[in-house]
């Protein structure tokens, strides 16, 4: 090699050994991404300089490249393996040694520790497929359950983040397995290489599938409580509003609706209309079928109300004193008002001057419903006048803003 | 090109205002999952300045303007918005009367079941729920003169059936399901949320007592 090449090895193995803390850190807490900040100018500059970072284009964050990648894989691979689940990585540790124990023990032909050890060996690693098993599968109950034991919204967040850390340091634990390193420990026998090499394989890959699931349903589950936090911080948020400020009605003319959002761009219907052909003798028929359901007309000539019989109860039982509910007390005064003496009422500005606590639709809608629900005596003394905007549709529908009462002998 | 009658009806529903989402209109909504059709039926409904679009959770489809600007799209977008505006109060008390009694601390999904009979009997239970239904039904979009909490109940629950937000299960009609139509109206109130600045409330805020 020339002194020149090996200067240029040197140098970027003194890069890598002088940056050891940032680029572990971006390696393992960030997926390889070093980002384009003056803190990182240094390390970028080392490592841009034997071409162990790329990216796209100016936008983009560095990326540590492959080559490096690979190297920091193999030498972090304990580390990675211990962090993500103890009990797995301990068991690892553990068989590792015997996996040591065993070569010695074949090398210097130990045979009594050598049966010892091919009797040990195998029923610990079954173990630990088993364990490899169970930690992948345990994933499920949550999934199933999606924290439904957690009453609490902001809680059951925190758990499921809690657990997809959990399934994702146990997704890296299974990742940390290599199949160059199992053919290595088999060290050519049988009964290793099977299990090594097919056995814990064959579980890996089994549980990688069961927790990639896992995951999945984890991270959507995730996404659906965050939402529902929104959600349940949005109805708060109204609520608040309309117990703080009654009567909150907000508006959008100030909106440029060139550009209007879509939440509320909802357009109007269309109209279906359909005409009938008198001469048509099934469009007649139709037509009479249409007539008989309408509504009818009130008639003069209908029966009067029965007289009411007062009844009579000696055993009085304890009477319950109730409030007069305002509103219903504000339109009694309004009928005496009009019936009583003379006067013609706009219902909207009553509402105002007697300061009611009722929104004007139901203020319009009991005016009409008790107006219509007195004693037809008294009902003909007083003349209703709907005003308001008829319905650019369906024109025989109005959408009314007032009522005026009036004396029936004024109209 | 053959006739497809989910096409059609689909069709005349956008038309004709509805919500379209896989609770009340599933072989609807599963054509409409489709982009070809989506594109078909936004050629179709172009030339009257109509697209169809999506809540943000993708659960339902509308017809919507392609020029909100237009005049007549302008002060149709107003008179619904008023619509809403009217009806926001007494559906914001009844999400939070359904989760008063459910006992869920987010408020209804489409999709979800609501069981009358449940809500009447935990109502009837708890004297406060029983005041939050009086006092729901006192006046605006759920106005009604019923006496007892069953009768005011099954009015309400009859009101966001005709209202689109409800549908029916089975012939019973004590059983429901939230439609996609919950969705529309959580963007809309995002988006007023937005527009109008609204305070996020504080921490601890008992929404049990705010309504009272």
């Amino acid at each position: 090699m020339s002194r020149g090449k090996t200067g240029s090895a040197k140098s970027a193995l003194k890069a890598l050994g002088s940056n050891a803390d940032e680029i572990l850190k971006a390696f393992l807490q960030d997926n390889g991404r070093i980002e384009d900040i003056p803190e990182n100018d240094t390390l970028i500059h080392a490592l841009s300089k034997h071409r162990m970072v790329w990216r796209l284009d100016d936008a983009d964050s560095y990326q540590i490249r492959n080559v490096v990648t690979r190297l920091l894989d193999h030498i972090t691979e304990s580390h990675r393996r211990h962090s993500a689940h103890e009990h797995i990585a301990g068991q690892w540790v553990y068989l590792q040694d015997r996996f040591e124990a065993y070569r010695i023990a074949v090398t210097n032909g130990l045979v009594e520790d050598r049966r010892n050890l091919e009797d040990e060996i195998p029923e610990r690693i079954l173990e630990l497929i088993e364990d490899i098993r169970q930690a992948a599968t345990g994933f499920n109950q949550y999934v199933t359950s999606e924290f439904a034991y957690i009453n609490n919204l902001e809680l059951r967040i925190r758990e499921n983040d809690r657990v997809l850390k959990r399934a994702h340091d146990l997704n890296v634990l299974y990742e940390s397995f290599s199949i160059t390193e199992m053919a290595q420990l088999s060290i050519g026998e049988p009964f290793l290489e099977k299990l090594l090499q097919k056995h814990l394989p064959d579980a890996l890959e089994k549980s990688r599938k069961d927790l990639g699931h896992a995951l999945f349903q984890l991270r959507k589950l995730l996404s659906r409580l965050q939402e529902e936090k929104k959600m349940a911080k949005l109805l708060a948020t109204f609520e608040a509003v309309y117990a703080n400020n009654p009567g909150f009605t907000p508006d959008i003319e100030d909106i440029d609706f060139a550009r209007c959002p879509d939440s509320i761009n909802v357009s109007e219907p269309f109209a279906v209309g359909g005409y009938a052909d008198v001469l048509d003798p099934d469009a007649e028929s139709d037509l009479t079928d249409l007539l008989s359901g309408l509504r009818k007309e009130r008639s003069d000539d209908q029966a009067p109300d029965a007289p009411r019989v007062p009844i009579d109860m000696s055993q009085e039982p304890e009477r319950e004193v109730m409030e007069p509910d305002p509103i219903q007390k504000a339109i009694g005064d309004l009928i005496v008002m009009v019936t009583e003496e003379g006067m013609s009422i706009a219902a909207k500005h009553s509402r105002n001057v007697m300061e009611l606590d009722i929104d004007l639709p139901s203020w319009l809608q009991m005016i009409s419903t008790d107006i219509s629900a007195l004693p037809e005596d008294l009902r003909q003394e007083i003349t209703m006048e709907y005003r308001g905007v008829n319905d650019p549709r369906y024109p025989d529908n109005m959408y009314v803003n007032d009522i005026i009462l009036r004396p029936a002998h004024a109209s | 090109m053959s006739n497809n009658p989910t096409f059609e009806t689909a069709y005349a529903l956008l038309l004709n205002g509805e919500i379209i989402c896989e609770h009340r209109f599933p072989q609807e909504f599963n054509l409409l999952r489709m982009e070809d059709q989506i594109q078909r039926m936004n050629v179709m409904l172009s030339p009257l300045n109509r697209r169809i679009r999506t809540t943000q959770d993708n659960a339902s489809y509308l017809m919507a303007y392609i020029d909100p600007g237009a005049s007549n799209a302008r002060a149709t977008i107003k008179g619904q918005f008023s619509r809403v505006i009217n009806q926001l109060e007494p559906l914001v008390k009844w999400l939070r009367l359904v989760m008063d009694v459910s006992g869920s601390e987010r408020p209804i999904v489409p999709g979800e079941v609501v069981s009358e009979s449940k809500m009447q009997t935990h109502i009837e239970q708890v004297p406060a729920l029983e005041a939050k239904l009086e006092s729901l039904v006192k006046n605006g979009l759920f106005s009604s003169r019923q006496s007892d909490s069953k009768g005011r109940l099954s009015f309400v629950m009859g009101k966001l059936v005709d209202e689109g937000y409800l549908t029916r299960i089975g012939s019973a009609g004590s059983q429901y399901r939230a439609t996609g139509k919950w969705s529309w109206l959580y963007d809309t109130m995002g988006f007023i949320s937005v527009h109008e600045d609204l305070p996020e409330p504080e921490k601890g805020d008992g929404q049990m007592e705010i309504l009272e």
